[in-house]
């Protein structure tokens, strides 16, 4: 009897694109990168940094409980389950920032009222997502806090497929969270990463970060693995050593963890029909990642990178783009890579320019992190 | 479910007076490398994986393409992202490149696996005071898949001063002794040889708890050790035995640490030895959590070949 897969049968999405799934497939659609900036006070200098937001809510708390309410209910809606199944499921969270802007936000309190007394990192950040989850909506599973840079998501899908695989449990939900805090925005600022325009994934003139606001979740229940939908047909996680802060550009690294990613899955390269690549942007990531691609494809497939629309959403990036990777795919459809005009010849491949059908079969998606966290996922399409 | 086959351990009780201790020379003479601007969360998990892989035997195959690193924790990176938030809130300075990757926790898992050389899975997870109970779950999941051969697993707490901030951020009372821990555990799917056996990781709520408890000690009662301190109570006045359950006592006096089941989990291994008969060979660690859920791990000695304490 073949293993049960993980087949994804709710997900909910708020991003700076929209609050809701149409919402955000209808920005992508219309094919423009965007950009904002926000403005972060307190510093000795003032800091414009580029920022796309998804929610309007100025407290921390607030914030991060209104966008986790949003997508439990978008993810729940279509679906019937018993109260002990919801209670009991597995959830696998992924961030990069957790409940920092909490912690931030109550210092800051903290020195107004009496310096004193202030001290900093006065919370548990990584445990205000799962308190909420439990606390308002009864999840009382086993709970795992991923905390791996951008890949944080990615591995825990990857993390809810096995234990779906291992019929540790019939569902499992995945989070990807990542709201507003200042050390990330003031952080990337300080390393010069921030772009002063939309960000060019793999454009010749691409130069730097928009950082994203967002949260998805995404509800999956053990299914065959032939069943009709999106299925996670499997993915791989490795670490890459070259640099705290990049992957090795000649690829190699991200060349590995793409095969293996194919090798678990049970397929060759030729299976695959479409990459959601990583593409941050950045003159180092999409050298690495353009590399790679050419490493392990012969042709390398159509490819595009979705965080021109929605900024890089750092460890929530994982359900956030899977999400909307999925719900592309299941209405056939495959997008233009926004901010891409000009091809960068040193990359020797280029993303999507046009729209194109996406037929059924398997696609790729990666993610790579800081700390040299490489996480590539594979999904199939069964309408 | 999975093997034990190597130890590593720092641990040090924190007494208010005190400052920490500086760890630099032991991670230096330790490591292949030198490694620059890392912080003191960093050191801690470069020092315990470290001894961990020391202490390995030297006949066995550790394929390094395949061996996972699974990173757990409360707080991670806490003094150096201590240090960045006071920077930006009372002197209006942005962090630094280094300090703001720092803050990162899988920032301590590269290192560690740059120092060892792994190029597998790198994991960090957190489950606050049940981080051990969350990566130890996710190690032998991974090891049951196949996917990797073996899991180096590291619970590790790093402590700011001043203690009393401390003590308020842990949520504890002013009189609670404290403690910096690094416990690193090397776990294979299946071993020749190992120092025990992890035989299972649980979550209950208080019903299932003692139902699963009661049918355990039952079948096992004069070999298993339990250790749940704060629940000690409940247990002896739940327990539909006659005999006296027998609870756990480390035999190092350990002071209260976000990872101090871990510490626990290791005391018990290297201490209780399996060439004594006459001590049980089974211990039970349950953890309540703020939600009034049970953390559970179970571990043996039954299965010992080689009993080399990881000292």
């Amino acid at each position: 009897m073949n293993k049960p897969v993980a087949k994804l049968i709710g997900t909910g999405i708020v991003s700076s694109l929209g609050q809701d799934i149409d919402s955000n497939l209808a920005g992508i659609a219309s094919g423009q990168g965007r950009y904002q900036t926000k403005q972060l006070t307190g510093f000795n200098e003032p800091i414009d940094a580029a920022y796309l937001s998804a929610s309007s809510l100025s407290d921390p708390k607030e914030s991060l409980e209104q966008l986790l309410d949003q997508v439990i209910e978008q993810a729940f809606a279509d679906v019937e389950l018993s109260d002990i199944d919801r209670q009991s499921m597995p959830i696998f969270i992924g961030s990069s920032s957790y409940g920092s802007g909490l912690g931030e936000e109550l210092y800051r309190q903290a020195l107004q009222q009496n310096p004193t007394l202030a001290f900093a990192l006065p919370l548990d950040g990584f445990t205000q997502i799962t308190h909420h989850l439990r606390r308002k909506h009864k999840f009382s599973g086993p709970d795992y806090s991923f905390n791996t840079a951008c890949t944080a998501s990615a591995n825990a899908i990857l993390a809810a497929s096995l234990s779906i695989a291992q019929e540790r449990h019939p569902y499992a939900l995945v989070i990807g969270m990542e709201t507003f805090n200042t050390t990330t925005l003031a952080g990337f600022h300080g390393m010069q990463l921030l772009s002063d325009q939309m960000m060019r994934p793999f454009d010749q003139r691409r130069n730097g970060l928009v950082l994203g606001e967002g949260c998805s979740a995404l509800l999956f229940s053990a299914a065959e693995p032939n069943a009709q939908g999106i299925t996670l047909a499997g993915g791989s996680s490795q670490c890459d050593t070259y640099s705290i802060s990049a992957s090795n550009p000649d690829g190699s690294a991200i060349a590995e963890v793409i095969e293996d990613a194919i090798k678990q899955s049970d397929i060759s390269a030729d299976d695959i029909i479409a990459i959601k690549a990583h593409g941050t942007a950045s003159p180092l990531n999409d050298d690495g990642e353009a590399a790679g691609m050419r490493r392990v494809f012969d042709s390398v497939p159509p490819f595009f990178s979705l965080k021109s629309y929605i900024g890089h959403t750092l460890g929530s990036c994982g359900a956030i783009e899977t999400a909307l990777t999925s719900a592309l795919i299941s209405r056939q459809k495959l997008p233009i890579s926004a901010g891409f005009e000009y091809a960068d010849a040193k990359l020797g491949i280029s993303p999507l320019t046009q729209q194109q059908a996406a037929p059924n079969g398997h696609y790729m998606l990666n993610f790579f992190g800081f700390g040299g966290n490489n996480c590539s996922l594979i999904i199939h399409s069964n309408f | 479910m999975a093997d034990i086959i190597a130890l590593g351990n720092y641990y040090h009780s924190l007494a208010d007076d005190d400052g920490l201790p500086n760890i630099k020379d032991q991670v230096n003479a330790l490591c292949q490398a030198r490694f620059r601007r890392i912080d003191r969360f960093t050191q801690l998990c470069l020092l315990g994986s470290a001894k961990c892989l020391n202490n390995l035997s030297p006949d066995t195959n550790l394929n390094l393409n395949s061996t996972g690193l699974y990173i757990g924790s409360r707080f991670a990176s806490l003094s150096n992202t201590i240090s960045v938030h006071q920077d930006m809130m009372t002197k209006g300075q942005t962090p630094k490149p280094a300090h703001f990757i720092n803050t990162l926790s899988n920032s301590a898992g590269f290192y560690v696996a740059k120092n060892l050389e792994f190029k597998g899975k790198n994991i960090f997870v957190s489950r606050a005071d049940q981080s051990t109970q969350a990566v130890f779950d996710l190690a032998t999941m991974d090891l049951a898949s196949g996917q990797i051969e073996h899991a180096l697993i590291g619970v590790v707490e790093e402590s700011a001063l001043p203690l009393k901030d401390q003590r308020q951020r842990l949520g504890v009372d002013a009189a609670t002794p404290l403690a910096e821990a690094s416990h690193w555990f090397l776990m294979s799917a299946q071993a020749e040889t190992a120092q025990a056996v992890v035989d299972e990781v649980r979550l209950f709520n208080a019903t299932s708890l003692f139902d699963w408890l009661n049918v355990e000690m039952q079948s096992a009662l004069t070999d298993t050790l339990i250790y749940a301190p704060a629940l000690q109570t409940t247990i002896i006045e739940r327990a539909t035995l006659d005999s006296t359950i027998k609870f756990y006592q480390p035999s190092d006096s350990m002071n209260y640490s976000p990872a101090l089941t871990a510490g626990v989990l290791l005391d018990f291994i290297e201490h209780h030895h399996a060439t004594d008969s006459n001590l049980p060979q089974t211990l039970i660690t349950i953890d309540e959590d703020q939600d009034n859920r049970f953390h559970v791990i179970k571990i043996s000695k039954d299965r010992i070949i080689d009993s080399n304490s990881g000292k």
